[in-house]
């Protein structure tokens, strides 16, 4: 009775998860994290599983769904993914307990057949899915921390669009150092407003400008810190649309970017892989030209992309909260995330 | 009723979503003859022939072709539209409402399971009828059903948004909380006239009070570019709203139903609106109007706004309503990448290098498309073969759809299952069923002229089964003849078209329907004291009084018309037997028979002597002599007056 009312949760979880994956209706993708990692939750507590195998596979089938439902989201995915590499670490952990020496090792060529059926499998997999989600939660407070450690007194910073990691990142700077903010609006959906209103809310000295003002200004900006949607696995990042341009500019000047993102971002794909995974967004474009203007609309093609493709060397510096990498070091990140192939 | 009782059915949230346009389709009324063979809506069609040639037909016809909502757009079914943008706002039941019988009813209710609209948590209930004439009649029906009742939305067919539906519950809800009578907040977007998805027969004007958006004057076409407000009505600032597009979207209060119920004679939705501002100052009931600028909102009326809003998807106006972002349904749908110049393909679509595809097109799951093919700005459904060299421009084509080498396809649809052979050439204009091809009725009266060339065309691909209007027999092009230029008078009365091109528009319609010059009087005559009884839809009920007052006002309009058609005594003849033959077809007109003979004869377009000589000639129709005892007064005032303006004319 209970397990089969589980199962039922965890179903109606996927199912609404899916809907409104599908619909494009959230808002951050830190919401569709945790939303992941609920209906995880939900499976592993069920009784559709025997072993770590089954997990998988099922960690897996849902990875690609929710991929299906929206390519442009990866967030569904990494988290689901990253729990294959926790199931993998937590069989290998509890099958080798009371040995001596644990010989065998994750990466190594020797297929482990995981369909063994271990009877605390279950409670392991659901700490390391709480631990995931605490994770989550205090993703944006443990990147803060880091603030007082990049961001010296009366610095310059400038960053565009909104993004929450990087609101709480300003206002712990804000805290322990005076330091002035100039906001790049970022159009044409212009949440660089908000981030104004919050920030200046909290007395930071707040300067909003246009994207174009981006180059004559940043001779002045000490450091860019900004957030992004999608850490890809070459180091490159999938961030707002306007982000290119600026970073180039900061290219020019030599001033360093720093790019906040929580470990859930960073995904496993590649830009411009032969399946196409990650993708853009295209929205209507109706924040660029009106509708109304038929005459216009009828003989010019609009293109209203949400996201930008940066590449790695554009960045400088890397905050996850699990620590700062540079670029060339996300490989690396990867490996411990995720299983290989 | 316990008060818990009423906070649940408080908490539900319905709509009413129509299937269908009642027998009136957005390809024109050719088409709707089709679908409904037996429905005949000019009532005095004699084409007995055509229409047991029809009834042969129907089995043959696939569902998609009966029921519009499940023709193609962009791909996917029209309903599907309409559905994901309900569900999407929270609507908890729908209803919706398929008056083309059991047979599109079945069609819909298969393909709501198929699709799995059904596993949604939303409860979908189809209801079908067959004697539902009109949207007052649905509505009617589902308020003696007793199942909605709460406010609701309702919803045409066609409806393409992605707004949400909740906000817009919620704004007429705060409307009816200042104004206790608010029955209905309409739904308007602007697309200023010209837009291509906006119909160019669309000419709404709507008066609203400036604060409050409240309609106080609402007209479905500007009547001699006059808006009449009452005088009651007037307010201190008030704007006029000539830009907008009725979005099909209406939020009706509960008390829309029963005010349906109580007035039969609200047939379609204008009639509601009207009745509703005619009434305010009895009922108290009012309706307001939401002007949208931003999301989209629009509706497909015909085949202009069908084409207009696929380029509006394509071009990703609707988003997330767009072919590469999937439904809240249909889980085996095909998933599209959009490309450059948006182009939408499935992964296994098999495309030839030099093919030059775009923009706007979209291409479904295994179609091919071989060397040299161009396509731009249309749809390819799913299985489709299109041979080399073919060139295919605004079109929606259906699933397994094969097109022989070399063809041209240009503005038409091509349903589920058409075939085309090699080099032939279709449309514009045109929808291709399996082996039925119908021309989609236009409105402009100059382009009916290539309607000889279109029957050249159609030997061209499978036409075995092919019942297209063919300009054979002399009878039916008098007849289409009359009609359109009834229509080029009735919109010159009503746009205040200059005469001059009025006459240009009936010669061109004379010439494009190979009629003699002799012809034309009686369709001229025809047309004018045709225009009341199309203007005003109860005119046949109201007072004589003002039949004549409406009648005289036309002619008094186009009195200077006459002179150029009515030059000759036979030209008199033809007049007065088409006055005589209208007379015999409508019964109010023969009353008034004996003043529109007057008028005519006081303007000196008909003679004494023509009109005492048609007295006297006794008529082959049944009832004739009793129309002639009828304006017997007036023949002998004719007699005696004769005499005295001979005298006066002695006198000048």
């Amino acid at each position: 009775m209970t397990t089969a009312s589980k199962e039922s949760q965890y179903m109606a979880l996927l199912q609404q998860l899916e809907t409104s994956l599908k619909r494009g209706r959230y808002v951050r993708s830190h919401e569709l994290a945790t939303r992941t990692l609920r209906l995880a939750e939900k499976y592993v507590q069920s009784d559709s599983w025997k072993n770590a195998e089954e997990v998988m596979q099922w960690l897996e089938n849902t990875a690609d769904r929710l991929t299906k439902a929206a390519v442009s989201e990866s967030a569904p995915s990494n988290v689901l993914k990253r729990l294959i590499k926790t199931v993998q670490e937590d069989f290998m952990t509890r099958k080798n307990k009371g040995k001596l020496h644990t010989i065998s090792r994750l990466d190594s060529d020797a297929k482990v057949d995981y369909s063994e059926e271990l009877p605390d499998l279950r409670s392991d997999i659901l700490g390391a899915i709480l631990d995931l989600s605490s994770e989550l939660e205090n993703g944006a407070e443990s990147i803060a921390e880091d603030a007082e450690k990049h961001i010296n007194a009366n610095e310059v910073i400038m960053t565009i669009g909104r993004s929450r990691t990087v609101e709480a990142f300003l206002k712990r700077a804000a805290k322990v150092n005076k330091l002035e903010v100039i906001i790049v609006k970022c159009g044409p959906f212009y949440q660089g407003k908000d981030l104004a209103k919050i920030l200046s809310k909290s007395k930071i000295k707040t300067t909003v400008v246009n994207d174009t003002a981006a180059f004559s200004l940043m001779s002045r900006v000490d450091k860019i810190v900004i957030g992004t949607h999608t850490v890809l696995a070459n180091g490159g990042l999938k961030a707002i649309a306007g982000c290119h341009q600026i970073l180039l500019t900061s290219k020019y000047f030599n001033v360093p970017v720093l790019v906040l993102a929580a470990s859930y971002k960073l995904s496993p794909e590649y830009p411009f892989s032969a399946e196409m995974k990650i993708t853009n967004r295209f929205v209507s474009p109706e924040e660029l030209i009106d509708y109304k203007n038929g005459q216009m609309i009828d003989n010019v093609q609009v293109y209203a992309p949400v996201f930008d493709y940066v590449p790695p060397e554009l960045v400088s510096l890397f905050i996850f909260n699990m620590g700062s990498h540079a670029p060339s070091y996300i490989h690396r990140l990867l490996h411990d995330t995720y299983t290989q192939g | 009723m316990g008060k818990g009782e009423v906070e649940e059915q408080e908490d539900i949230f319905q709509a009413i979503l129509l299937a269908d346009n009642f027998g009136v389709s957005i390809f024109g009324s050719e088409w709707a003859d089709k679908q409904n063979p037996g429905g005949n809506q000019f009532g005095e069609d004699d084409e007995d022939e055509e229409i047991t040639q029809n009834k042969s037909k129907e089995d043959e016809i696939a569902p998609g072709f009966t029921q519009e909502s499940l023709m193609h757009l962009g791909n996917r079914k029209l309903i599907d539209y309409a559905l994901e943008a309900l569900t999407v706002s929270g609507v908890q039941e729908i209803y919706i409402f398929c008056s083309t019988g059991t047979k599109g009813g079945d069609a819909l209710k298969a393909h709501i399971k198929d699709s799995k609209w059904s596993d949604l948590t939303v409860k979908i209930q189809v209801i079908c009828s067959e004697d539902c004439q009109s949207l007052g009649d649905a509505l009617r029906e589902l308020d003696a059903k007793g199942t909605i009742r709460n406010d609701f939305i309702l919803m045409s067919t066609g409806v393409i948004t992605n707004k949400g539906l909740k906000p817009w519950l919620e704004m007429h809800r705060a409307t009816m909380k200042s104004d206790k009578g608010a029955v209905m907040t309409l739904v308007h977007r602007v697309v200023p006239e010209g837009h291509r998805s906006r119909s160019s027969n669309s000419r709404t004007s709507v008066v609203v009070d400036a604060s409050t958006r409240k309609i106080l004057a609402y007209n479905e076409r500007v009547p001699e570019k006059r808006i009449k407000v009452p005088l009651a009505s007037i307010k201190e600032e008030m704007e006029v709203y000539l830009d907008t597009v009725d979005s099909g979207i209406a939020i009706c209060s509960s008390s829309v139903l029963p005010l349906f119920t109580d007035n039969f004679d609200f047939a379609n939705m204008v009639d509601f609106i009207k009745g509703i501002l005619m009434n305010e100052e009895i009922m108290g009931n009012t309706i307001y109007v939401h002007r949208l600028e931003k999301g989209y909102a629009n509706k497909i009326t015909d085949f202009d706004t069908y084409l207009g809003i696929s380029n509006d998807i394509m071009e990703r106006w609707t988003y997330p309503l767009v072919p590469d972002m999937p439904f809240g349904s249909n889980p085996d749908d095909s998933i599209y990448s959009m490309n450059f110049n948006f182009v939408y393909k499935v992964t296994d679509v098999e495309c030839a290098r030099n093919a030059m595809i775009g923009p706007n097109v979209i291409i479904g799951s295994k179609s091919k498309l071989n060397e040299g093919v161009q396509i731009s700005k249309s749809s390819i459904g799913n299985n489709c073969v299109i041979g080399k060299n073919v060139f295919i421009e605004h079109c929606q084509i259906g699933n397994n759809v094969k097109i022989g080498d070399g063809s041209k396809i240009v503005r038409s649809i091509l349903l589920d299952g058409s075939i085309i052979k090699a080099a032939s050439s279709v449309g514009p204009m045109v929808i291709i069923a399996e082996g039925q091809t119908c021309k989609i009725a236009i409105e402009d009266t100059f382009e009916k002229s290539d309607d000889e060339e279109e029957s050249d065309d159609e030997d061209d691909f499978k036409s075995e089964g092919s019942f297209a209007p063919e300009p054979d027999n002399q009878e039916s092009d008098t007849k289409r003849f009359c009609a359109e230029v009834l229509e080029s008078i009735l919109r010159a009365f009503t746009d205040n078209v200059d005469l001059d091109n009025l006459a240009v528009e009936i010669h061109g319609s004379r010439t494009a329907n190979f009629m003699y010059f002799d012809d034309v009087p009686n369709a001229v005559v025809k047309g004018i004291v045709g225009v009341p009884l199309k203007l005003y839809p109860d005119f046949e009920q109201m007072p004589p009084k003002t039949q004549w007052d409406k009648t005289s006002e036309v002619m008094v309009r186009f009195k200077k018309l006459m002179p150029q058609y009515v030059k000759t005594d036979k030209a008199q003849k033809i007049v007065l037997q088409a006055l005589e033959e209208h007379a015999l077809d409508n019964a109010y007109f023969r009353p008034l028979l004996m003043k529109v003979l007057h008028y005519y004869y006081d303007i000196d377009i008909l003679s004494q002597e023509m009109i005492l000589n048609w007295y006297k000639t006794p008529s082959e129709y049944t009832g004739a002599a009793e129309l002639r005892k009828m304006v017997e007064k007036f023949i002998e005032w004719l007699e005696t007056a004769s005499e005295e303006s001979d005298s006066e004319d002695d006198d000048e």
